[in-house]
């Protein structure tokens, strides 16, 4: 199988670069182009910051990073690299552990995300012993120390407990203990404080920002906030309608916006 | 000025089955609360989740029975009357709620739901009640067609909005806007904000804010407070003073947590004091904020705080101020 | 490898979750079912049996009542299309008709059903607290009596006849619906829409009625739909046993038990009967299912 392979992009420290995809939903009676023409690029240790109005594609994208994406949605052009392998190049049954193990995806809906029949020590060290063959007590201790890093409270206890016993802040917490317990080389973040307050959005910023610092990884921020973004990202891409109107720094975006598009959302800003 | 609602040293408490013993846990929610809310006088509440923030907007808009406690509306006490005596103060009365996607009766149309409000307080005729629900769509932003959708085919702004008209359509005195934009994007959560002052301004609505977001209490409102474990900490008249001279170490710790503006404002990420939410000592003899406070001294574990005036409009209930 | 695919497979669960917006407006509950072959397999039969239930008496080649001794266990004919009974009966025009008894006497156990239950489990449900506690201690005697035996025992007292089996059925089986409408309405309590009905000054009985019933009417009548099936069954055995529908009515129970002395040697009087109940509670059964699935996302 010749998969396609891009050496240049392994180089510059490019973890994610997707040239010009697009995909379409494909619906009884139209189709629904959710991204079109889209180029974006995550580098490693660098946060990338994927800025948007609510249905503007950004999910879409993160789903189709990890080949996920809904049945009806059709993958009509480009490419994704992620670490120098065209993801979409690959045949499906390498596909999915080729991309489980270098990403990890954290979601909006922290409570959502976790399986509620299962506690927090089940699921961690799960997904401990899914990417590494180490025996069930050194998975825990991983697991414990994952906990640590993401200071929550009493870890031990934590891990005894259900989903549905903690906080929405605790259970995000937990998700990129999880999202975090194999190095992945990108992180999705999907609004990862959307649903939180103010602290805890403090909180989880620390840890992603941490995170990139500590392990080298590349984070794709996803979030229609732009004081999350101007807070820790370094690259911006503001998307509209399926496509990026406008990337570049943190800088450029906030001291020299050109488009229109991202001067309304700067001016939309509180 | 007219003292429109009032809570006289309310509490509450919810009792949580433990899952693993039988005996109950009580939770307090809120703690002793006294706020007189005057007319024409907005309160911004703030704090962070699990503050006792909704549980007290409940409680005021008389959807709640306080444990302990007092609420008055206009002198009259509404905090243990049936649904039926409720009715006459209920087109005065109305609270917009946080959860706009679980608000609205999935097998009712907005229109329907919108509707119902105004027939149970009103005797309109059909037609009547059509034009009221068309106003007040117009009025929040969303066409006259909405109103023969179902809540799920709207999207989550849409539904917000029409959870705001719902609540705004009979012009009532007081609302309770619990979270209302917290789960709008940016861009809609200024129309919104903008639009809650306008009808403001318009039909002399008194507003009680519920928000985490510190930023949004300037547009909305006159008067804010500072809510921690049950407790307003700190309450300041924005009209005399300035939000900037805050004095609780948890209100500076709400400020230091709202993001950077712009990229040259960033702060290196303090957390330290941010930790630990969860644990918050359970005792009427201390400063419940003490574990995370940085400034807290012997005084502090012995002896709670109880709220003092330290300058026209601006209480404090802190120890070191 | 596999461990890993269930990792994926959970991902894209949750991924689901967070999409099935889209999916409930493009793939409505009607869709869902017709795109399923067995609950419209279902749905088709049980259209057909309640078709030959409203029409018997057109349908039915022969009276199924009129005995012809000199008729008796014939084969198939023109004009017994299945043969004739014992008693020289059309085989096919009494299972025509039983078809019309089954679907009668099983629609009045279910509405006698729903009229105790649902009120009882709504009031339950809605009033917490010491009503609940005391309706609930009731419904769990009810619970606890053996049904069947129990309904034996009233069909007993009350003498054996169609009405009687249906008053005991449907005391003895209210209480198990009770307990689930009053679960649902418990449930439906707890969502913010009602605290929203509240806010809109409605009264309790507008919350009950407009808000609560209205939200578990869906759910109540699959529930319903599903339990078709072993209605029927249970009245076929009760006039099996002689406790029910009493001959010489035409109903499968009856045929099934005026067949008994002749399954050595003519068991296609057996048979048919025994095909058509099989066929019908599998055909409801089928559909309950269908339902459920397409009302559940
Ligand atoms: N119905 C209830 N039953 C049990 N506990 C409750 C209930 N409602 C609230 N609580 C508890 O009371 C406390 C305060 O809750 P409340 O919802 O008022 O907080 P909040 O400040 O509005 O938070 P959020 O921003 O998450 O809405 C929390 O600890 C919560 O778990
Ligand atoms: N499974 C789907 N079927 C049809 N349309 C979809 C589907 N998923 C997303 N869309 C559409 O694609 C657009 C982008 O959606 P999404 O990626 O969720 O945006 P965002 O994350 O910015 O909210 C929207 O217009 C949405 O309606
Ligand atoms: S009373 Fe003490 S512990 Fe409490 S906020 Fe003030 S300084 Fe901190
Ligand atoms: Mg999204
Ligand atoms: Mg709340």
């Amino acid at each position: 199988m010749q998969y396609k392979i891009d050496k240049g992009v392994r180089s510059e420290n490019v973890i994610l670069d997707i040239r010009n995809l697009s995909l379409d939903y494909v619906m009884p009676d139209q189709n629904i182009h959710a991204v079109i023409d889209l180029k974006l690029v995550a580098r490693m240790g660098k946060i990338t910051a994927l800025v948007g109005e609510s249905g503007s594609g950004k999910s879409t994208v993160a789903l189709a990073v990890m080949g996920i994406q809904d049945k009806n949605a059709i993958i009509s052009n480009g490419e994704i690299y992620l670490a120098g392998t065209d993801v979409l190049s690959l045949p499906k049954k390498d596909k999915r552990s080729y991309i489980s193990n270098r990403v990890g995806i954290i979601f909006q809906d922290p409570i959502d995300s976790l399986n509620p029949l299962l506690t927090i020590g089940e699921q961690l060290v799960e997904t401990v012993l899914i990417h590494e063959k180490i025996t069930k007590n050194q998975a825990r201790t991983i697991a414990l120390n994952q906990l640590l890093a993401v200071s929550l409270p009493q870890p031990e206890e934590l891990m005894k407990k259900y989903p549905f016993m903690l906080s929405g802040g605790m259970c995000q917490r937990v998700m990129i203990a999880i999202a975090s317990v194999f190095r992945p080389l990108l992180l999705i973040a999907d609004e990862p404080t959307t649903a939180l307050d103010v602290t805890i959005q403090a909180q989880i910023l620390h840890h992603l920002d941490s995170m990139r610092k500590r392990d080298g990884t590349a984070i794709l921020l996803i979030t229609h906030d732009l004081g999350v973004v101007a807070e820790i990202a370094d690259d911006v891409c503001i998307m509209k309608d399926g496509h990026i109107v406008e990337s570049g720094t943190v800088d450029d975006i906030f001291y020299n916006p050109q488009h229109v598009h991202t001067r309304q959302l700067l001016a939309a800003t509180l | 000025m007219e003292v429109l609602a009032e809570t006289l040293n309310i509490r509450k408490s919810y009792e949580k089955q433990n899952l693993f013993s039988k005996k109950k846990e009580k939770v307090p929610a809120v703690n002793g609360v006294s706020l007189k809310i005057q007319k024409g006088c907005s309160v911004g509440l703030v704090g962070e989740s699990g503050s006792g923030k909704s549980t007290l907007g409940r409680m005021m808009a008389g959807l709640e029975t306080p444990t302990e406690g007092q609420v008055l509306f206009r002198g009259q006490s509404i905090s243990n009357i049936s649904l039926r005596k409720m009715r006459p103060l209920r087109r005065n009365i109305q609270m917009i709620f946080q959860n706009s996607s679980s608000v609205f009766d999935p097998s009712y149309t907005i229109g329907e739901s919108i509707a119902e409000v105004i027939k149970n307080s009103e005797k309109v005729s059909k037609k009547e009640c059509l034009g009221k629900i068309e106003t007040i769509l117009e009025q929040v932003g969303l066409d006259t067609s909405y109103a023969q959708r179902y809540p799920k085919e709207l999207s989550g702004g849409q539904r917000q909005r029409a959870n705001i008209a719902r609540a705004l359509v009979l012009h009532p005195e007081f609302v309770v806007c619990d979270e209302p934009v917290s789960s709008l994007d940016y861009s809609l959560r200024k129309q919104v904000l903008t639009l809650l002052n306008d009808l403001r301004n318009k039909f002399g609505i008194t507003y009680l804010f519920i928000t985490h977001d510190l930023n949004c209490v300037p547009y909305v409102c006159d008067i804010m407070a500072i809510m921690y474990a049950g407790k307003i900490v700190e309450q300041i008249d924005l009209k005399n003073n300035s939000m900037q001279n805050t004095l609780h170490p948890y209100t500076s710790l709400l400020f230091s947590c709202i993001p950077a503006k712009v990229p040259a404002e960033r702060k290196k990420c303090t957390i330290e004091s941010i930790i630990d939410t969860t644990v918050i000592p359970d005792s009427n003899h201390c400063c419940r904020f003490f574990l995370r406070c940085p400034h807290y001294t012997e005084r502090c574990i012995n002896e709670e705080p109880l709220l003092k005036e330290v300058a026209n409009g601006h209480f404090v209930a802190c120890h070191i101020v | 490898m596999d461990e890993d695919d269930e990792h994926m497979m959970q991902i894209k669960i949750q991924a689901i979750k967070k999409l099935n917006v889209w999916f409930r407006s493009s793939n409505g509950i009607i869709n869902r079912i017709f795109t399923q072959k067995a609950p419209v397999f279902g749905l088709v039969i049980v259209a057909l049996i309640i078709f030959i239930a409203i029409a018997a008496s057109v349908i039915a080649p022969n009276d199924p009542l009129k005995v012809n001794m000199s008729m008796r266990l014939e084969g198939p004919s023109s004009l017994y299309w299945l043969g004739t009974d014992n008693l020289g009966r059309c085989i096919a025009s009494r299972l025509i008709w039983g078809a019309r008894m089954s679907l009668i006497y099983s629609l009045c156990v279910l509405g006698l059903m729903m009229v105790i239950s649902i009120p009882i489990g709504l009031l339950s449900g809605y009033a917490g607290g010491r009503v609940d506690t005391f309706i609930m201690r009731v419904t769990d005697i009810f619970l606890s009596l053996p049904t069947f035996l129990m309904a034996l025992a009233i069909a007993g007292t009350l003498g054996p006849s169609a009405k009687n089996m249906i008053i005991a059925m449907a005391s003895v089986w209210w209480s198990s619906y009770a307990r689930i409408i009053r679960g649902m309405a418990m449930q439906m309590k707890q969502q913010d829409f009602i605290l929203a009905a509240k806010a809109a000054a409605c009264t309790h009985s507008q919350i009950i009625f407009r808000h609560i019933l209205r939200n578990i009417a869906s759910p109540i009548i699959i529930m319903a739909t599903l339990e078709i099936g072993s209605i029927i069954l249970a009245i076929a055995s009760f006039s099996f046993i002689g406790l029910g529908a009493q001959p010489p009515t035409p109903e499968w129970g009856i045929m099934l038990s005026d067949s008994k002395e002749f399954i050595q040697t003519q068991p296609q009087l057996m048979i048919y009967p025994g095909i058509a109940i099989i066929i019908t509670v599998m055909a409801f059964n089928l559909l309950g299912e269908g339902l459920k699935n397409a009302i559940q996302d």
